[in-house]
């Protein structure tokens, strides 16, 4: 059995004396945070990076998506009715840091069943022609049971958008209960899509904790929206209630998107998929959350790999620009150096 | 027998004597074991059947001590509440505790609710003078309780019960209860606060059980508060050495309470070390970092990618970390088992040591992630289900 060394190591003990003896106080852990958000003072390791790892610099944060080529300005409000008619503060000036604690998570998942979603553009990964619905199915199979393997105390519930919104199922942490409810759905041809209603409904399932101190004190959980969605034509209805807002501008709160589209640039007068896509965007103020958009007629593995993405806790994944998940990042397998 | 809980009996005692009553067994705790409260039962009166109730004025007090349970009658009288009580202790005919001892009982002071408790504690303390008097009868177990007695560690934190088992065989035994100086404040305040029981103080007791009184059937046993007991991983933390034939406690009790330290130091240093693992790699990975445990740092999930091929790596950190290895648990997230369960593959023995510090094992992991991953994709290509 080894002995454990005494003695300061790695510029950690200095963090031992600031763990405080109360019980009450379980983020002592987190005490010693530097300004910049990163775990344990680094400063004295010249080994371990800069401080940028996970750090949420005051002021940044625009949601951005790996495909959009400049677009990352937010559109002037003038041009669409369906953007938000309450004026969204500066992110600089209301930039709070929540901890970055793996408290439990209520994910909500909204998956849209109109009929684009049944549409078979999508390929395969053997080359095979296949819908979003079931890709859609398998991934939302796939995120609530790593979710869970990750964290038991994850629950998840499932709405699904026609013209409405419907709570089918939740909130339950058990993902089997969920994915009872997942497969035996169909698509239709929907109107129009009311986000109105959508976030109305979530509004009445759903309590937001009420924090004293939002910067110090971890909350008891917290509440995040998935919407899967994938109609092209018409504008989003949107004209949010106080209570809406004030939900959507909670820290505690996060509305992901992946937006299936069709991939058509011009309509003439009516609002594109950007256009739309943008609106959603726009909803996040406090540039927390995730933003994906996917062609319908592309690779199957794009919408799996957004999945995956989406499965990272919103309170401790880095902002969706700095996020990067590569390996290799273009060295070539061979040169791995060999372990010992 | 007739036990009953602190509220009833508070209710059934006479008005007057209910706050000296509330203080014992509201948190009344009297000697070493401060995990058990005084109990109360038999709760009776000495007034006629005529008196209107509630008009109980004696009890029999449940007192642990030394792994003993005392059993003693604290009688007042409800017609004359301000005077003190008499006491009947047990099987105790022997013990017979000098009053002027008693500083609680020369000045009874009936309006101070904390007066009875007072009075307990002297009466334990003499009770415990009374029990190491009686280790005369025995040499070797005199000198056991002299050596501890000595050492200032030690010798203000022990209970001694002594007496013979069976009058009939008369073989002389003693119980030794020890509290162990053992620091556990630093113990990561994560492992201690989950537990539902009694948070209560912290503390380690050492029994020891002399069966003769030459000293060679001695059976010692550790007892820890359970919040400690957990935080040092259960059950096992309860496993001590056996007592060294021909050895004595003056030896043996400070190798239990290194042993216990050690236990804690591992415990604390596995938790900074864990802290250390974990900023290390998301140092390395935090662009990928899916979720972590920031309170035990006692897992990691990171998203990666390779080739446009994402994978899911899970990293569980045993208790005795850096001792354990870390487990690596690789899943696609593609792919699903033919039972419909989550593709995955789990490492143990990946190239690892525990020398290393948090940094290099990073950067080693980083190394396996890109030898490993290729077969990996191919396997859950192969055997898993889209």
């Amino acid at each position: 059995m080894e002995t454990p060394e005494p003695g300061p190591a790695d510029g950690e003990e200095r963090l031992v004396e600031l763990r405080p003896r109360t019980r009450s106080n379980p983020e002592g852990a987190e005490d010693r945070r530097s300004s910049t958000g990163s775990l344990g003072g680094n400063n004295s390791n010249p080994n371990i990076s800069q401080p940028l790892v996970g750090s949420r610099v005051e002021g940044e944060g625009e949601a951005s998506t790996s495909d959009t080529v400049a677009n990352k300005e937010r559109p002037k409000p003038a041009q669409q009715q369906s953007t938000l008619t309450t004026a969204v503060p500066a992110p600089a000036e209301y930039q709070i840091r929540v901890p970055r604690v793996n408290c439990p998570e209520k994910v909500i998942i909204c998956l849209d069943l109109s009929e684009e979603m049944s549409l078979p553009k999508l390929e395969s990964f053997n080359g095979s022609k296949t819908n979003a619905l079931n890709i859609s199915q398998k991934m939302i199979e796939m995120f609530v049971r790593t979710k869970h393997k990750i964290d038991k105390r994850h629950e998840f519930a499932l709405v699904v958008v026609n013209d409405d919104a419907l709570w089918l199922s939740g909130f339950t942490s058990d993902p089997r209960e969920l994915c009872s409810c997942l497969y035996d759905l169909e698509t239709n041809v929907c109107e129009s899509f009311n986000l109105e209603d959508l976030l109305n409904v979530i509004h009445q399932k759903i309590a937001l904790p009420l924090m004293e101190n939002v910067q110090t004190i971890p909350p008891p959980y917290v509440v995040r929206s998935v919407l899967i969605y994938s109609r092209h034509a018409g504008q989003l209805q949107f004209n949010p209630s106080e209570a809406v807002n004030k939900m959507l501008q909670s820290p505690y709160f996060f509305f992901d998107v992946v937006y299936l589209h069709n991939g058509v640039e011009e309509l003439g007068d009516e609002a594109t998929w950007r256009d739309n896509y943008t609106s959603f965007c726009n909803l996040d103020s406090k540039g927390m959350c995730y933003h994906f958009e996917v062609s319908l007629k592309g690779p199957a593995i794009e919408l799996h790999n957004c999945m995956a993405k989406l499965l990272a806790h919103p309170l401790q994944r880095p902002f969706q620009s700095h996020a990067s998940y590569s390996l290799l990042e273009g060295e070539d397998p061979q040169d791995i150096e060999a372990t010992v | 027998m007739n036990n009953m809980s602190p509220e009833v009996a508070l209710h059934r005692i006479s008005p007057e004597l209910r706050p000296l009553l509330c203080s014992v067994v509201r948190n009344g705790r009297v000697g070493l074991d401060s995990t058990n409260c005084l109990r109360v039962t038999d709760l009776k009166t000495g007034c006629t059947s005529l008196t209107p109730g509630p008009c109980c004025d004696r009890f029999k007090l449940h007192i642990p001590y030394a792994g003993e349970t005392l059993k003693w009658d604290i009688i007042f009288n409800a017609r004359y509440p301000e005077l003190p009580p008499d006491f009947i202790f047990g099987e105790d005919a022997e013990f017979l505790p000098e009053p002027s001892e008693l500083p609680h009982l020369v000045q009874w002071d009936a309006g101070n609710p904390e007066c009875l408790l007072q009075l307990v504690k002297e009466l334990i303390q003499q009770y415990h003078h009374y029990q190491c008097q009686r280790l005369r009868e025995s040499s070797r177990l005199l000198f056991e309780y002299d050596s501890l007695l000595e050492d200032p560690d030690y010798g203000h934190n022990m209970e001694i019960y002594a007496g013979r088992k069976n009058s009939w065989t008369g073989e002389f035994s003693a119980r030794f209860l020890l509290k162990l100086p053992v620091d556990f404040s630093n113990i990561p305040v994560y492992l201690l606060k989950d537990t539902a029981l009694d948070p209560g103080e912290d503390v380690a007791l050492l029994s020891v059980s002399f069966e003769d009184a030459e000293a060679t059937q001695v059976f010692p046993k550790l007892y820890l508060s359970p919040s400690i007991e957990h935080a040092l991983g259960g059950s096992s933390a309860l496993h001590i050495p056996a007592f060294p034939s021909g050895g004595c406690l003056i030896d043996y009790v400070p190798q239990v309470c290194q042993l216990l330290t050690n236990k804690v130091q591992y415990v604390i240093q596995g938790y900074h070390k864990r802290r250390e693992y974990i900023a290390a790699f998301l140092s390395h990975f935090g662009m990928g970092v899916v979720e972590y445990d920031a309170e035990g740092f006692t897992k990691l999930t990171l998203l990666l990618m390779w080739k446009d091929f994402c994978f899911l790596v899970h990293v569980d950190l045993p208790l005795y970390f850096p001792r354990d290895q870390p487990t690596l648990t690789f899943q696609s997230v593609y792919h699903f088992t033919n039972s419909g369960q989550l593709y995955s593959q789990v490492q143990k023995s990946y190239p690892y040591s525990p020398r290393w510090d948090g940094n290099e094992m990073a950067k080693r992991a980083k190394a396996y992630f890109k030898s490993f991953i290729p077969q990996f994709q191919e396997g859950a290509f192969a055997n898993g289900k889209l």
